[in-house]
């Protein structure tokens, strides 16, 4: 008790509290129990939290506390409540010395005399429904705080258990409590130094049940059960008390619908017709298809008929690829800490809340959960449908992705599929022996050709001609879709050509040691656009996928009049045949490269002659206007007058 | 004129109304008790032979019986709003109960929020749900900080249990908006669009509606009604944020 002082025994002196230089080992380790990184992380400014890194364990961001959060009345843990807590030291006529700490003063002195120091916990409450507990070796809130908190079913107070029941496995590693979501929810009008929405919302729950002892309230509830013996009276103590909405999880969503609106700058009344989404937007294929379906939707329908929604990955390295009046909101900053299906909810919500009239999904992991599991709900709302490319195959050499599982489940709520190659649709249709009312509601649109783009057609057979080294560009991502074990054994069968690789590993399960590559393989590092390549300076360009739609490399490849080699996976043999290029059917065998690139050089002419036949092919094929038409044509969207 | 009409609303119960009925009883006999006139109806909707010959008892004589064929929970409430005479109503499902001060702390309440100019309509303050489970929901009003207008999209606030001015059943009915779907969320649109409209939902202290609850696909029932919900124009997205206005200004 030395360190309990009585209250009114002097007045308290305006002294910063600090945070004592030594512990001691049992309040350090009460400590780890109680800190909350996330918690903590949004008391500080973004100059702070800079200085302690993008995601601080428990133990920096403790070291951190008694640095410099304690002194500055910062909450390290979100079950401590200082007014709480000062409110039950003074049922005791105690309260905390002054210049100490309170948080402090509770591990080290209120702990011992098992003060409960906030209102999300209650002692007794939670024994009650938890009656294994009562042999639980040590004070009960150190089971709540180590391992309750992190539990679903955990019931730990008459006013509910402040979160909406959902799992996250990595709770407990990252000491995010689960009804943590709904105490920093509305955390901008709380200071949560001292309180929050969830804890002011279980107070006001908790000032209302006392009213359950009211006696006018008792007395009326005994002449009810008098009445009815299916009615208890008087009111049980086990009995929960429900009260709206102080912590309904869904308020949450609400308020987030609300802000991702605001995002998209909609103001009252506005709506957008058409919602494109994509998982985030970095190199690759999906994201220019998800530029173009956008560009042609707002050539269309003129601004402000379409948006762009990132649902995925806050990754947007690539925003000028939409054009500068549409809308892209990056959604998965609004379902920070959500689960899974309140994320499918809020974007369910947010689609209403637009008034979507339809919705294009390309490869949005969120837009297939949605699909899968509120799909009937969404259709008889909008027209929902998706974009497919291709299948994946995993490292036993099984195919799964999109086209696989997630078709079967949601092709009945789509009202349109696109594909970018022949190939996968008729794939498809044929696999799952699909009705004619089925097939026509499956489009391939060939994608159109880059606007900018570079003309080396013949620059295999001039530089042949001067012998220049012979050098393969490659370029895409270093994953193991893309091959690039076989772009390593082609050179180190060809020491001869030089081979520029451009592209960045997105993957990690590639085996990649640029120690190691053969020494005629260069990595030159990202690009930004096929036709900001040197061009002119290679020879062919060689393409190595193990499985694909209609690359886009390939189609930018045939655009600039370079000579291919490409594997003839997917939809790759819809444009690269031998008349117009150099398929190779052997894809896994580095050897058939090899034949193929030898092929190209025993006829330089014959390649230009084909480049030119390819070229020409794909200005016709692969039209922008030819495509905006037909897709505007299967999604139903009117000319703007 | 007749300051109360109490009816109670039946279809297809049976015994499980004698509480119901002794309930009523006892809090008309209070409201009497404090002076105010009260008038009792039946309400018999497409009532079964045996609720009809349930409610013929002699015991019920002083309660009127009225019968509708309106098939519709909201549409028999607006029949009988049309041939009451109560200048307040207070609609009791038949195997609901009272508590004992509700009609009598509730017309009070009602009047006195009249004396100051206020439009209101009076819910208990507690609802103590019985038979297939106990809890207790303990209702916020408008003023409450706990309030907030989008909750309104996931859950009625507001029980259809409610004591109200004549004015607001005549000025917004029960709507039967998705009977071809056999939905019935007439209560969570009346709560809502009578916020809409200005009038303010206020908590009778002390009082309580015991509500039996039953065993019916609640979950299907309530994602229909939510996604009926969001289509009344109080809840657009850009509207829901004024919702219960009146009362929250006030506090």
């Amino acid at each position: 008790m030395r360190r309990l002082r009585q209250r009114g025994e002097q007045e308290r002196l305006q002294v910063a509290p600090s945070a004592p230089s030594d512990l001691g080992p049992v309040v350090r380790e009460r400590l780890g129990w109680c800190a909350h990184p996330r918690l903590y992380l949004a008391q500080l400014t973004p100059d702070e939290r800079a200085v302690l890194g993008e995601e601080p364990g428990v133990d920096a961001v403790v070291g951190h506390f008694l640095a410099t959060g304690a002194a500055a009345g910062l909450r390290v843990s979100a079950f401590f409540n200082p007014e709480w807590y000062d409110e039950r030291l003074a049922e005791r006529d105690l309260a905390v010395p002054d210049g100490e700490v309170p948080f402090l003063h509770w591990l080290t002195v209120g702990w011992d005399h098992r003060i409960v120091p906030t209102p999300l916990f209650d002692e007794a409450w939670y024994l009650e429904h938890h009656p294994a507990l009562r042999s639980h070796p040590r004070w009960v809130l150190h089971h709540y705080l180590t391992r309750g908190c992190y539990q679903p079913s955990s019931q730990p107070s008459p006013a509910g258990r402040h979160h909406d029941g959902l799992a996250d496995e990595d709770a407990a590693k990252r000491q995010d409590p689960l009804l943590l979501p709904s105490l920093l929810h509305r955390a901008d009008e709380h200071d949560l130094r001292r309180t929050s929405w969830l804890e002011e919302g279980v107070r006001a729950v908790l000032d209302r049940r006392r009213r359950l002892e009211d006696p006018v309230l008792v007395e009326m509830v005994a002449r009810a059960a008098a009445l009815e013996p299916g009615i208890h009276g008087p009111l049980r103590a086990e009995q929960p008390t429900q009260v709206v909405p102080h912590a309904h999880p869904a308020v949450r969503r609400a308020d987030e619908v609300a802000a991702a609106r605001h995002a998209l700058g909609l103001g009252p009344g506005d709506s957008i017709d058409t919602v494109v989404l994509v998982p985030h937007c970095r190199m690759s294929g999906a994201a220019r298809i998800s530029a173009v379906v956008t560009q042609a939707v707002r050539a269309t329908a003129g601004p402000g008929s379409v948006a762009v929604v990132a649902t995925d990955l806050p990754v947007f390295e690539r925003p000028h690829l939409f054009p500068e009046d549409v809308p892209v909101l990056d959604l998965t900053r609004h379902l920070t800490g959500l689960p899974q299906p309140a994320r499918r909810d809020v974007l369910l919500s947010l689609l209403r809340s637009v008034g979507a009239r339809r919705v294009v999904i390309v490869n949005s992991l969120l837009g297939w959960q949605l699909a899968a599991e509120a799909g009937a709900e969404v259709a008889a709302e909008l027209d929902l449908g998706a974009y497919l490319f291709t299948w994946e195959v995993d490292e036993h050499g099984h195919r799964y992705g999109y086209p696989v599982g997630p078709l079967q489940q949601s092709l009945a709520h789509f009202a349109w599929v696109l594909f970018d190659s022949e190939t996968l649709r008729t794939e498809l249709v044929e696999r799952y022996l699909m009705p004619a009312v089925t097939r026509e509601r499956l489009h391939f649109l060939p994608t159109p050709l880059a606007d900018a783009s570079v003309d080396v057609t013949g620059v295999f057979e001039r530089r042949r001609a001067s012998g220049l080294p012979l050098t393969a560009l490659w370029a895409g991502r270093f994953d193991r879709q893309k091959r690039f074990d076989l772009v390593v054994e082609v050179a180190r069968r060809m020491p001869d050509l030089r081979i520029e690789a451009w592209g960045k590993p997105v993957l990690q399960d590639i085996d990649l040691d640029p120690a190691h590559l053969p020494p005629n393989i260069t990595l030159r590092g990202v690009y930004d656009g096929f036709h900001t390549l040197p061009l002119d300076e290679v020879d062919l360009l060689l393409y190595t996928s193990g499985w694909d739609g209609i690359p886009n490399v390939v189609l930018e490849g045939a655009q600039s009049g370079l000579p291919i080699v490409a594997s003839a996976v997917g939809g790759v043999p819809e444009v690269i045949t031998p008349t117009t290029g150099h398929p190779v059917e052997a894809v896994d065998d580095p050897d058939a490269y090899v034949a193929a690139i030898q092929d190209l050089l025993a006829d330089p002419a014959a390649a230009t002659e084909r480049t030119r036949r390819l070229r020409a092919e794909v200005h016709e094929r692969f039209d922008a206007e030819a495509y905006r038409v037909a897709l505007t044509r299967v999604l139903g969207i009117q000319e703007a007058r | 004129m007749t300051d109360l009409s109490v009816v109670v609303t039946a279809h297809s119960e049976t015994v499980v109304c004698g509480p119901t009925m002794r309930s009523a009883d006892l809090a008309v006999a209070a409201a009497r008790d404090r002076g105010y006139s009260v008038e009792t109806i039946i309400a018999l909707d497409g009532a079964t032979e045996e609720t009809k010959a349930y409610f013929a008892q002699s015991r019920f004589d002083h309660w009127q019986r009225w019968e509708f064929a309106e098939g519709d929970l909201g549409r028999v409430r607006n029949a009988a709003v049309g041939r009451s005479e109560g200048r307040y109503l207070a609609f009791l499902d038949a195997d609901d109960l009272f508590s004992e001060n509700w009609l009598a702390e509730g017309v009070g309440a009602l009047q006195s929020a009249e004396q100051e100019g206020r439009r209101v309509i009076a819910h208990p303050e507690l609802n103590v749900m019985f038979d297939g489970g106990n809890s207790v929901l303990v209702h916020i009003d408008q003023s409450s900080p706990l309030f907030t207008p989008h909750f309104a999209y996931l859950r009625n606030y507001h029980d259809s249990l409610c004591l109200t001015p004549r004015e607001a059943h005549v000025a917004i009915p029960y709507t039967s908006r998705d009977i071809p779907n056999g939905l019935s969320f007439q209560d969570w649109q009346f709560s809502i669009e009578t916020m809409a409209a200005g009038w303010e939902h206020v908590l009778v202290r002390d009082t309580i509606i015991f509500k039996r609850r039953r065993d019916t696909s609640l979950g299907q029932e309530s994602s229909n009604r939510r996604s009926i919900v969001r289509k009344l124009p109080a809840m657009a997205i850009d509207q829901v944020e004024h919702l219960a206005r009146i009362g929250r200004e006030r506090h």
